[in-house]
């Protein structure tokens, strides 16, 4: 029933989020849209999901939202009906083949039990970390690629001067006290993630959040570029030369020896939290 | 009861790209490219639950938590260019 009342709620936002003639307007019904997943993804148990989406998914990419709804005046286009009808009619046999899916589906056992049985070899407890950077570190290691490519996007194509301007005392304050608590706590979250709920992502995230508290208050790190930039850097850094070490040393790229996973994994979990923190940072400001 | 959640991410997944074909502006299509992706991972997750055993399949999830993180850099990509875009339009 709890599950109906969100997904409802979570239709509603989102119909109301793109239907809206106003830009803030639209903003403000993606931050509900993106917390009421939030409470979905925790409903249907998956707690490490909810913590990321709630931060990035629709704290952050608001913020990134209204930073464009600021910065841009005109780039609306004329729509035309012929185009609307177009629109209108694919998206509905998308749906409607789309729920032909629901006629054969059905519970079955799939790829997790094999991840349960090989968690103790992981070097981690928490399986979703397991895979993460054990069982697919591909995946992360281009991930960590993927962030780092589009932060240098960032870096090449923003104007020197700035076109908008954040200042306010009062969340310069308020980020003054909490910063170092936040990090701390993304560093605690982040070492939980080899047992429990947590990791590198959601301590990255919310290093993210308390940085960007301190972007809108239009105040910077008191650290100069090029440390900002390394630290950004470090994680594909650390996930490489990890990489490369252990292949070279004769146990195939991205395997870790037993004795050493849990170490290997926990000083690259560090390394990811703080890089995504200073990559999504460097993303809110635009440049340094 | 599971499969109200499949239908939840295919009315998403439908209702978005209808809007992100005719939304008059660029910053409704990025709010619908997001909501797009909400969907599939809400498929995904559904998907994750749709077993027998009692804890849901840890894979997806993982997935779901890479795909998160590069569709906000996808995100904040997207508003440079765009951001950079109107520059170049005011100047013209």
């Amino acid at each position: 029933m709890l599950d109906i009342i969100i997904g409802l709620l979570m239709l509603l936002s989102a119909f109301a989020s793109l239907q809206s003639k106003d830009l803030l307007k639209s903003g403000v019904f993606f931050v509900v849209f993106g917390f009421m997943s939030g409470l979905l993804w925790i409903r249907l148990s998956a707690p490490d999901i909810a913590m990321v989406e709630i931060i990035l998914g629709s704290a952050i990419t608001s913020i990134l939202i209204f930073k464009l709804s600021r910065g841009v005046r005109d780039i609306a286009m004329k729509p035309k009906l012929w185009r609307r009808l177009w629109a209108g009619a694919g998206s509905l046999v998308l749906f409607v083949f789309l729920t032909f899916y629901l006629f054969t589906v059905r519970e079955e056992e799939r790829v997790g039990g094999l991840v349960f049985e090989k968690l103790s070899l992981s070097g981690v407890e928490s399986p979703v970390t397991a895979v993460l950077l054990n069982f697919r570190g591909y995946d992360t290691l281009l991930e960590v690629g993927v962030i780092t490519l589009a932060v240098i996007g960032i870096l090449a194509l923003e104007p020197k001067k700035k076109s908008y301007e954040w200042n306010d005392i009062v969340v310069w304050r308020f980020s003054k006290i909490f910063l170092p608590v936040i990090a701390l706590f993304s560093l605690y979250i982040t070492y939980l993630g080899a047992f429990s709920v947590g990791g590198a992502f959601q301590g990255g995230s919310l290093l993210a959040g308390g940085l960007a508290f301190l972007s809108l208050s239009g105040q910077k790190l008191p650290i100069r570029e090029n440390p900002t930039l390394f630290l950004a850097m470090l994680s594909l850094a650390v996930f490489v030369a990890f990489a490369f070490a252990y292949a070279l040393v004769g146990h195939g790229f991205l395997t870790y020896p037993l004795e050493l996973s849990t170490l290997s994994i926990m000083l690259i979990e560090i390394s990811i939290c703080i890089s995504t923190g200073m990559l999504l940072y460097i993303a809110i400001r635009g440049r340094l | 009861m599971k499969e109200l959640y499949y239908l939840l991410s295919f009315l998403l997944i439908s209702m978005s790209t209808y809007y992100f074909i005719t939304a008059i502006n660029f910053v409704k299509r990025l709010i619908a490219v997001n909501i797009l992706g909400s969907g599939v991972f809400l498929f995904f997750v559904a998907t994750a639950r749709n077993t027998p055993s009692e804890n849901p399949d840890p894979v997806p999830h993982a997935l779901v938590l890479t795909g998160i993180v590069v569709a906000v850099s996808a995100t904040a990509f997207a508003v440079s260019l765009l951001l950079h875009l109107s520059k170049q339009r005011e100047e013209e």
